[in-house]
């Protein structure tokens, strides 16, 4: 029986990014993330994702942080200890009510056509995808924590 | 981001020719749906093979276009690639859309 060659582990590794926060902007920010992080070795399933939570995350800080302005700043940290990436997002945006994440509407489908939600899934997403996600704000600026790990991933 | 738009018997198909529905395309989305949509009758048919991103401004986008078509029309998917699948599926917007298996809708080959 041949032997398999061993499980390439991704390294420890870090990287910073700046963007801002226009639509477009964003989406360049995420697709630069992504392919750093599939060199670093993180498979397809982490990337698709980091994708999805950092595009969730970030067009909160863009829609509500910044209310939509164009030229709000986030600073995006990557931290990667396989299995394991922990990314943190820093805008100098307008604060989350109550200093507190929203939970995100629970997906419903008894609803009628006309109460279906546009909107709110984004978070609700985030919480299910992360094994840890956290907000803090210090010195006027925004500091989100989102942790996933080879657990949190599989539900997607 | 693109649509293209095909009319059989009893339906329109309108494919998505995008690679994302996201924040950064969701209102365009929504304007080029509007104008295909209105102008149509009968069950709307949205082709999404070409789409391979979609996020909760995208899943937005979708469910205000399903509110465009109203109630009286039947509004459905095709096509959904896995990651999309599996924003459906997460949101549990895979049992609010009819979703068709088949990876593309049978378009007429001519004038294309």
């Amino acid at each position: 029986m041949s032997r398999s060659p061993p499980l390439a582990v991704p390294p420890e590794t870090q990287f910073t990014l700046r963007t801002f926060s226009s639509p477009i902007r964003v989406r360049a920010a995420i697709e630069k993330i992504c392919l750093n992080l599939r060199e670093i070795g993180f498979d397809g399933q982490w990337c698709s994702v980091v994708e999805l939570v950092l595009a969730e995350a970030l067009n909160n800080v863009a829609e509500h942080a910044y209310r939509g302005a164009s030229y709000g700043v986030i600073n995006i940290t990557v931290t990667t200890s396989a299995p394991e990436i922990r990314i943190e997002l820093r805008d100098r945006g307008h604060p989350m009510p109550n200093g507190q994440i929203p939970t995100g509407y629970p997906p419903r489908t008894d609803m009628s056509l006309e109460d279906l939600p546009e909107g709110g899934f984004g978070w609700f997403m985030i919480r299910r995808l992360t094994r840890l996600l956290a907000y803090e704000r210090c010195d006027g600026e925004n500091h989100l924590i989102l942790c996933l790990d080879s657990k949190s991933i599989e539900k997607f | 981001m693109e649509l293209v738009k095909h009319s059989d018997a009893d339906r329109t198909i309108i494919q998505v020719v995008a690679s994302r529905i996201d924040a950064a395309g969701s209102i365009r989305f929504k304007d080029l749906m509007r104008d295909e949509v209105l102008n149509a009758s009968g069950t709307v048919l949205v082709d999404l093979s070409a789409v391979n991103f979609v996020d909760s401004s995208g899943l937005g986008a979708i469910v205000a276009v399903r509110k465009m078509i109203g109630a009286d029309r039947d509004m459905e998917l095709a096509g959904l690639t896995p990651n999309v699948e599996k924003v459906f599926r997460l949101t549990r917007m895979d049992k609010v859309f009819k979703i068709h298996e088949t990876p593309s809708v049978t378009v007429p080959t001519e004038g294309l």
